[in-house]
């Protein structure tokens, strides 16, 4: 007799083909869209009405926003998949929030300073501990709100009524979605169906009075957290998902209620389909160093690799890493094109112990964002969301120093000068903190996060106010090549070998190389930033040392709270350098700048751009204070192949780590399928390439994405 | 500038543009160095020995953690036997693992002479016929199996043997089989035995050269590369692709 039901492969194919339908019908129906996939479903616009504060007429606080997030809920479609272990799926996040306060007093600097994303009002970007959500589940999460409310009895009750009515909420979802499952049971024909709907009915009626209890209610569990932090406020944080869930994987073994890592595999690929959250796996234990990774974690692995769409999920990367987990992680990234990100425990923990950590405290610190860490549940470092533009203030100095009849130019004014700029760019930022402090809780807090965070609830304070007891601000500079090679090109051609005046480059400048097309490409066509020991090599290590230094040197003027600088551009280049005028590296006016700490492609003599070389920049110019400045590296598969392949890759990750590097981004493709793929993204829907820190589907990017990828893969191979 | 930088008139101004007759080029590179802009560009650099131990010593990290080290590639490292020697010599000096990729076609003498510097060999075969080597290689197919028979027989370094697998010229099973059978005799002094799939990555470098590309190579499909694989395997050890 056949077996009736599909098998887990067969089931994980229906689901991948689910999700390049719901692709197309996405590009088809929105756009295209230049950034996580973020698991969202397309579906037809809703009508709905936000509550609002009576006072400000405004969805703004956190009693307002509790409400309308139950309300959105309410309306918001159930959906599951039928071959999918789990239920749940997001179609847009909660509309109409506002913020009654705006803040005054940046306008000017930020645009002076071209500050782009300040990230005053920025949400979430911190990582929760879903140990707090396994353990206590809904019911008990729902008693722990109402225990400190009854507990604290604050005057105003705004703060818990809001984290109440955000919970009964999920509840109500949750149970929106087991009569669903109940219904879909009854109605389908299907054996395996109308079994997985029972099943998926049971777990989550259990999930309306218990915590999980077993491997799937877990997975459901943390599906639908990734449910409700999309549709509070798009956020994307997960954790180390191979400890945190072992303890269930273990029970369910030796209970007999799993027989096959194949099943853990379908779990974990429902779960990755649900939506693109940050993992991560492997990597050091806080109590002697031994890896941490387990049969979870290849499991992990295994199922991003039998999905083949986009996910995030990165590898702690470390002296004692589990070769195995290693072998399998690259050799999926041979054969898929891309697929896990690499963490470097070195650079991360040995610069995050000069904060004044426990290094016991800086391995916990999981990669669990687009470029960056963060301590689950204790931590609020508000990552990714602000840019520092590090050419900016470059110009600035530069029109300054040459427009000021009353000063001598040189290299030494101008470095005086550019740094003074780089102070009043960061110190804008840090002001801007203090503000988002001091506003946020009463403007927009973190309602779903604040769950799975220790402290909030038992204070009764937002995350953001002094909700947990770490906080330890992010900024990312942008823009690092661009200045180094503008420095090294002036120290070239106007000091050194004076073949320009200081007065006829700022004419060039500010003429954007009208006519001038000898002097600006005299200027590009210097040894640049990542040739090794070029000037330029020398300028990059000394912006980034400076860098570093202005953003550690002061905590915020107000409340005195600690700011980790890191180099990170997402992909804002773009729109940092429309602004900018023409730089003295050959670069136009409103032309993008250079990525994060990425030397600019083609930076070696002939264009070229060697991997070793630009790893060795990278790790050169690590900001080192624990937060990361990415390495992007894009390979050809046939001539990593030809190189030495799996051993050569592992070998080039390991060199990075030791160096101090921090993350490694990484797409091991065809170039000849890449460049198909640009010519007609049709040809591979299921082409995945890892854009910055976020995966993507090839095909959803924009061609002004789509080129940005291809440029980087043609100047590396 | 550079059209007073060259004296043989390779460059030379035509219409108020400037023209590039390749035929008349010595490829001295005055004119690249007088190029303040980067618009021509020498490909290749003179360097000193010492020069390129200086920059391959900057990627010393990535040899100790692979264990590997510096590869001479090509064209063929043993038409400049001199400088191959030397920096091959002062590789070693530096506790650097060496390999050279080689066609084999010169003499066994120039090849010997670097031995004591050399711990692997990745000795390239294109093929076990004559006729592969007549039509496509052009070099002399006897002095390259001699060569590799010695290297096997009398030396004590290691050695790999790869064969570039092109579409159309050398992929079909006999050709395999009968390098590998040959290859067999020595098995237990051949490293691996490995394929190479072609590709296409050397048309740039004909159009750079100013040569058309007019051949019609392609790459094996991968269960070809597989079954090829097998039956190589058959009589020595494999490297198979991934």
């Amino acid at each position: 007799m056949t077996n009736p039901y599909p098998s887990f492969d067969e089931r994980i194919e229906s689901i991948r083909k689910t999700k390049l339908e719901f692709n197309d019908r996405k590009i088809i129906g929105w756009g295209y869209y230049d950034n996580d996939d973020q698991g969202w479903i397309p579906w037809e616009p809703i009508d709905f009405e936000p509550e609002t504060d009576p006072e400000s007429g405004l969805c703004a606080g956190p009693s307002v926003i509790g409400k309308s997030f139950r309300k959105w809920l309410k309306v918001h479609p159930v959906y599951i998949h039928e071959r999918s272990a789990v239920a749940g799926a997001w179609i847009g996040q909660l509309p109409g929030v506002e913020w009654k306060d705006k803040p005054e007093g940046f306008e000017e600097r930020w645009e002076k300073y071209n500050i782009r994303v300040p990230g005053i009002m920025a949400m979430n970007h911190i990582g929760p501990d879903m140990k707090i959500g396994l353990d206590l589940g809904f019911p008990g999460l729902l008693e722990k709100v109402r225990y400190f409310r009854a507990l604290n009895n604050p005057d105003d009750s705004a703060f818990y009524d809001g984290e109440e009515e955000v919970v009964l909420g999920m509840l109500e979802f949750v149970e929106r979605h087991s009569e669903y499952a109940e219904q879909m049971a009854d109605r389908t024909q299907d054996p395996f169906e109308k079994e997985n709907y029972r099943e998926i009915a049971k777990i989550n009626r259990a999930l309306l009075t218990n915590p999980p209890r077993t491997l799937r209610e877990a997975v459901q569990f943390l599906a639908w957290f990734q449910t409700f932090d999309r549709i509070y406020f798009l956020g994307g944080a997960m954790q180390q998902i191979d400890v945190l869930l072992l303890p269930y994987y273990e029970a369910d073994r030796k209970a007999g209620r799993i027989t096959s890592d194949d099943e853990v595999v379908w779990f974990f690929v429902s779960l990755l389909f649900n939506d693109t959250h940050y993992h991560q796996i492997g990597g050091p234990s806080p109590i002697d160093g031994h890896d941490v990774s387990n049969r979870l974690s290849f499991a992990m692995l295994d199922a991003m690799h039998k999905l083949k769409i986009p996910v995030n999920v990165a590898v702690r990367i470390h002296e004692g890493i589990n070769q195995d987990l290693m072998d399998r992680a690259v050799r999926y990234l041979f054969e898929d094109g891309t697929g896990v990100s690499f963490s470097c425990s070195k650079g991360l923990n040995d610069g995050f112990v000069r904060n004044g950590f426990h290094r016991g405290t800086a391995v916990l610190r999981a990669k669990v964002g687009c470029n960056w860490t963060a301590l689950p549940g204790i931590e609020y470092c508000l990552q990714d969301v602000n840019r520092i533009c590090l050419v900016a203030p470059f110009l600035i100095a530069f029109y300054e120093m040459v427009d000021d009849p009353m000063i001598e130019n040189s290299l030494n004014e101008l470095w005086t000068r550019y740094t003074r700029h780089l102070e009043a760019s960061v110190m804008t930022l840090k002001e801007g903190f203090d503000w988002h402090v001091d506003h946020k809780m009463d403007n927009v807090p973190e309602l779903v996060l604040n769950l799975f965070c220790h402290g909030p609830i038992e204070r009764g304070l937002d995350v953001s106010a002094g909700g947990v007891d770490i906080y330890n601000f992010n900024i990312d500079g942008v823009g690092l090549a661009t200045v180094a090679d503008s420095f090294a090109a002036i120290e070239q051609r106007v000091v050194i070998e004076k073949r320009l005046g200081w007065e006829e480059l700022a004419e060039c400048l500010r003429s954007d190389y009208a006519g001038q097309e000898y002097v600006r490409l005299m200027l590009k066509n210097i040894p640049r930033y990542g040739s090794g020991e070029s000037l330029a090599d020398e300028w990059a290590k000394r912006i980034s040392r400076k860098y570093a230094m202005i953003v550690k040197d002061s905590p915020t003027p107000k409340h005195h709270l600690n700011v980790i600088p890191g180099m990170f551009s997402h992909g804002t280049v773009h729109m940092l350098g429309e602004n900018l005028g023409a730089t003295p590296n050959g670069r136009f006016s409103g032309a993008e700048i250079s990525h994060s700490a990425d030397p600019d492609p083609g930076f070696l003599r002939g264009g070229g751009t060697a991997p070793t070389a630009k790893s060795n920049a990278v790790a050169s110019v690590q900001p080192g204070w624990g937060n990361s400045a990415p390495l992007q590296i894009d390979m050809d598969s046939n001539l990593v192949r030809e190189m030495g392949g799996i051993e050569m890759i592992k070998s080039f990750l390991m060199a990075h780590n030791e160096m101090g590097g921090t993350l490694i981004n990484i797409n091991v493709v065809s170039g000849e399928k890449l460049l198909k793929a640009h010519e007609n993204p049709d040809l591979f829907p299921d082409l995945v390439v890892r854009v910055t820190g976020y995966s993507a589907f090839f095909k959803s990017l924009s061609p002004e994405y789509r080129q940005q990828v291809i440029d980087r893969f043609l100047t590396m191979t | 500038m550079c059209v007073e930088a060259c004296t043989t008139g390779a460059r030379n101004l035509f219409n108020g543009k400037i023209v590039y007759e390749r035929d008349r080029c010595l490829v001295c590179g005055k004119c690249a160095e007088v190029c303040w802009v980067g618009a021509i560009n020498l490909i290749g650099t003179e360097m000193t020995v010492e020069e390129v131990v200086r920059e391959l010593l900057a990627d010393r990290i990535y040899y100790n953690r692979s264990g590997g080290g510096v590869t001479l590639s090509g064209g063929e490292p043993f038409m400049q036997k001199d400088f191959s020697l030397a920096l091959l010599q002062a590789l070693k000096h530096e506790g650097i693992h060496t390999a050279v990729q080689t066609a084999g076609a010169v003499p066994y003498s120039i090849i010997e002479q670097s031995l004591p510097w050399i711990d692997l060999i990745m000795f390239d075969i294109k093929g076990y016929t004559q006729d592969v080597y007549k039509e496509h290689v052009g070099s002399d197919r006897d002095l390259v199996y001699r060569n590799l028979e010695r290297l096997l027989t009398e030396s004590s370094v290691s050695i790999a043997v790869r064969t570039p697998l092109v579409g159309g010229v050398n992929d079909s099973p006999q050709e395999i089989r009968e390098i590998a059978k040959w290859l067999g005799t020595y098995k237990d002094r051949v490293l691996y035995f490995q394929l190479i799939p072609y590709h296409s990555l050397g048309v740039a470098k004909y159009e750079r050269l100013g040569y058309s590309y007019d051949h019609d190579f392609y790459t094996p499909e991968r269960d070809a590369i597989k079954e090829l694989e097998r039956i190589a395997a058959e009589y020595v050890s494999v490297k198979e692709n991934i």
